[in-house]
């Protein structure tokens, strides 16, 4: 099989997906990123990564209903399928791989 | 409850072909209504033009180098037919001093620039302004080159090249979106 092909930020979001499940729409995932890395993130970049996942089968994405809230716009809700559990799943071996004996990181 | 900042969600819609166009608006105004500053909504906004544009020019990259021909052939057809004219003008339009001359022969190029960035845009105009940017940093990366080399011979660039390099590298872009702008449709993407 081969290694995985994912992108720090597209694991990044795709482990975001996972930890919010039916609530993952752009802001909820722009702020759990923002607290986990401290960075202020662009929405429009989340919303590339989120476009490049769908279009490789890692997520599918849903609209939600018009909100007042929203200016009477619809969220974009987001769901991690299961191809891109499998490619999380393979990341996370590698790496695992890779940390192993090294001192270093403890 | 707040209103959202004038112009950003036309601004989008008309420079940048996107799906999700809605569900990024509505996400910035949700958050605006939170705490965030009009700054930060303007840097959204432009972060998406820009973020935007690259992703579509990575993924219509033959309409990019389409786009860079039609921008060259324009600026060098301005740049010959209008050049002869103010060639021949010269006695009518006489600039005072070195810096009229400066301020003058930047305006004629800028212009020209700015001319091309329209031509870039008014073919293209279903890619909004994104084609426009493979231009605009072809540009910039050709002027930064002249100066590199220029740097290698062995002298420093005096004030007033340093000057014309910043004039260049800003006000090239500038000069390409300004006029790419008007090229795009009023009423949004088609």
């Amino acid at each position: 099989m081969a290694g995985p092909t994912l992108g720090t930020t597209d694991l990044m979001i795709l482990l975001v997906l996972m930890r919010l499940g039916d609530e993952a729409y752009g802001v909820t995932i722009a702020r759990e990123i923002e607290d986990s890395t401290r960075r202020p993130v662009a929405l429009a970049s989340v919303y590339a990564t989120l476009d490049r996942l769908v279009e490789r089968g890692f997520a599918v994405s849903e609209l939600g209903e018009p909100t007042a809230e929203r200016g009477g716009r619809a969220k974009k809700f987001f769901r991690i399928t299961g191809k891109g559990i499998r490619e999380v799943r393979a990341a996370k071996q590698s790496f695992v791989r890779l940390w192993k004996d090294l001192p270093q990181l403890g | 409850m707040a209103k959202q900042p004038p112009f950003g969600g036309q601004l989008l819609n008309r420079l940048v072909p996107n799906e999700n166009h809605d569900a990024l608006l509505g996400d910035l105004y949700e958050e605006y209504q939170r705490d965030r500053s009009v700054l930060w909504y303007r840097v959204q906004i432009l972060a998406a033009i820009v973020v935007g544009s690259l992703k579509y020019v990575r993924r219509h990259w033959v309409l990019g180098l389409r786009a860079i021909g039609i921008g060259v052939a324009t600026f060098l057809a301005y740049f010959y037919v209008v050049g002869i004219l103010f060639l021949n003008h010269t006695h009518i339009i006489s600039p005072p001093g070195l810096v009229g001359a400066f301020v003058m022969a930047e305006t004629f190029f800028l212009l020209g620039f700015a001319v091309s960035g329209w031509a870039v845009v008014r073919t293209h105009r279903a890619c909004g302004i994104a084609l426009a940017l493979p231009f605009a940093g072809l540009m910039c990366a050709l002027t930064l080159s002249e100066t590199v080399s220029s740097l290698l011979m062995p002298r420093s660039l005096t004030l007033w090249e340093s000057g014309t390099l910043v004039v260049k590298l800003l006000g090239i872009p500038a000069s390409i979106v300004l006029g790419g702008y008007f090229a795009t449709r009023r009423a949004g993407i088609a």
